[in-house]
């Protein structure tokens, strides 16, 4: 015997069956994304070969070896991977900062990584001393990463208030893209063409020890991420009303600035700018399960990783032998998919 | 349990917003009306008992502990507050930011007893039929509502509900705050609602607390504070005061001031 009527929790019950269901549905959808990235490329292969190649490396000879485990397998696990710290990254930062626009590029993070790479590629400069192409996406997440300190910095002395955040990068944003414009204007033609190359994300850099650094860093952001769960929730509810609930806004918000710096820093020093998936992959896990943090969080990682996985596919498939730029696909694709997904949503979000 | 203030001062920068309050140790099954004009201090009050405000001096004590001392968790487990006219806007069910507000100082898994006591809170009320409701999509009175079930479920020692009638009509505020003194009796709860309108506050609260310019001004029975030489003293309007029929107590504004205030 209840002291409620069944109606009352009957709903919400129901709900908590279909988000499950929901996130099923999306891991599912997840693991054959990235099984058909893995399927489609240059050469044709049938997906049977791929797949006895996946199992045993040496089935069809060193050739298919190397694609499938040195060329195939690292982009699409990058793809995966990339797309669902953007996600999640794009998630915390519109619950922290109460903003839809947010992504992990709002706060200028992804700027002065563009600076960072930038600085290595057309000055040879570095914050630290490593050669080659390193180089490069050494000073990318450093320099995501030392800004997102300054951001923590400015904000602490003014109050760790959502409008302080928003403000702050904002003029952060503004001051990497001027001196990112002035390094351009200096740039031979080839420096420049290999900067805007770098700015329109790429999955051509792909590696073993990249993927396994972002797996890392994901197994060890993302349960501290479902720790605070009720707190995170809480938060879209107002700052006055997470206090008083018990949630010490302040903290939580500068741990959550710190794991999406770490995030989007890994992100962007690995693919170069991907900016669509961490803005709307949260919007559609908002649109499909809400924002309870139990089933936004995983769900918003799963449409980060389904978005550039899918858009990792299309960029081999579009032309034969071309593969364009991810950051255009992601776009191209995506806000069709988005807008229409907003239209047909009954729910008003935001 | 007993909640006591003892010479609490309050600055907001350099402006002074509560100077010297001290008030009678309030005790559990208590309904206490927080009264007074616009910025008197009563909004203030409750943000500095919550602990969202510090006090510069004084200091409140629950069941003997300064408030101060005890960790954020324990102190809002012990102190529900409810802010003034704050909007929800998140995409979350009723039933979700109730179950919210039992989640935020208990285990993080959801169990069959929590779904129970939140349906029970929603029942009682009787805001159970919007359980599935988007809480964006609800009127002010209802999200209010929503916010008193949240006090409900967290069984708080302290509650402070910061005008949890303004936007209700006529039979929500009877309702409510019937609810709230029935809660409050049956709980063992120190209620402390700040209410604009003296009639409501007449009615439901025992005992009343008068504020103006960041100060106490009367506390007592309601006979006692609602005169009408105290009224027009920190109102600033001529007021009749007496009882009904029923015995209940009434506060009436003069017809002659109002045409007064009108021709201003």
């Amino acid at each position: 015997m209840t002291a409620y009527s069944e109606t009352t929790a009957g709903g919400y019950l129901r709900t908590t069956r279909r988000r499950n269901i929901v996130l099923g549905g999306g891991a599912l959808a997840l693991v054959l994304a990235v099984l058909a990235d893995l399927f489609v490329g240059p050469g044709n292969y049938s997906p049977m070969t791929v797949i006895a190649t996946l199992l045993d490396p040496a089935a069809h000879g060193v050739r298919m070896e190397v694609i499938v485990w040195d060329l195939r397998l690292p982009v699409a696990l990058t793809a995966l991977v990339v797309g669902v710290m953007l996600g999640i990254a794009g998630a915390q930062m519109q619950t922290i900062l109460g903003n839809p626009l947010a992504d992990p590029f709002t706060l200028g993070i992804s700027s002065a990584a563009s600076f960072g790479a930038a600085l290595a590629i057309v000055l040879g400069i570095g914050l630290v001393p490593v050669g080659g192409s390193m180089l490069v996406t050494a000073n990318a997440f450093l320099f995501a990463l030392l800004t997102s300190g300054l951001l923590y910095l400015i904000t602490r002395m003014r109050g760790v208030s959502a409008e302080t955040m928003i403000l702050v990068g904002i003029a952060l944003l503004f001051t990497f893209n001027a001196l990112l414009a002035l390094l351009q204007y200096g740039a031979s033609e080839v420096q420049l063409q290999q900067v805007v190359f770098w700015m329109m994300g790429s999955l051509g850099r792909a590696s073993w020890e990249k993927i396994l650094g972002a797996s890392v860093l994901l197994a060890i952001l993302v349960p501290l991420m479902i720790h605070r769960r009720w707190g995170l929730t809480a938060l879209r509810l107002g700052d006055d009303k997470a206090s008083s609930l018990g949630v010490n806004v302040t903290r939580l918000r500068i741990e959550m600035l710190v794991c999406i710096s770490l995030l989007a820093a890994t992100s962007v020093s690995f693919v170069g700018t991907v900016g669509f998936v961490g803005l709307v992959g949260p919007h559609i896990a908002r649109i499909l399960v809400g924002e309870d943090q139990r089933f936004f969080l995983p769900l918003s990682g799963i449409c980060g990783g389904l978005i550039l996985s899918v858009a990792s596919t299309v960029s081999k498939a579009v032309v034969p032998g071309v593969i364009y730029p991810i950051g255009i696909i992601t776009s191209l694709i995506g806000i069709p998919f988005f807008i229409s997904l907003v239209m047909k949503s009954r729910r008003r979000i935001w | 349990m007993s909640l006591e203030i003892h010479g609490l001062e309050v600055s907001l920068g350099t402006r002074r917003v509560l100077s010297d309050i001290t008030l009678p140790a309030f005790m559990p099954g208590e309904v206490i009306g927080i009264i007074g004009p616009n910025a008197a201090g009563k909004s203030t009050l409750f943000r500095a008992i919550s602990g969202l405000l510090k006090a510069g001096r004084g200091e409140i004590r629950l069941d003997g502990r300064i408030t101060a001392e005890m960790t954020p968790g324990d102190r809002t487990e012990q102190i529900f507050y409810m802010p003034q006219h704050y909007v929800m806007n998140a995409v979350l069910s009723v039933f979700e930011v109730v179950l919210l507000a039992l989640k935020q100082s208990g285990r993080s898994r959801v169990t069959d007893a929590d779904v129970s006591v939140v349906g029970a809170a929603l029942d009682r009320l009787a805001i159970g039929h919007l359980a599935d409701r988007m809480v964006s999509e609800l009127s002010g009175g209802q999200q209010q509502m929503v916010s008193i079930a949240q006090a409900l479920v967290r069984a708080p020692a302290v509650m402070l509900l910061d005008e949890p009638t303004s936007a209700l009509d006529l039979r929500h505020q009877i309702e409510v705050l019937q609810r709230v003194a029935a809660a409050t009796r049956e709980r063992r709860t120190i209620s402390l609602v700040a209410l604009h309108d003296l009639n409501l506050a007449a009615r439901f609260a025992d005992r009343l607390v008068l504020m103006g310019d960041g100060r106490i001004v009367a506390t007592g029975r309601p006979e006692e504070v609602l005169s009408s030489s105290l009224l027009a003293d920190i109102y600033g309007v001529s007021v009749e005061t007496g009882r009904t029929a029923s015995g209940q107590i009434y506060v009436a504004p003069l017809d002659t001031l109002i045409r007064q205030v009108a021709a201003q």
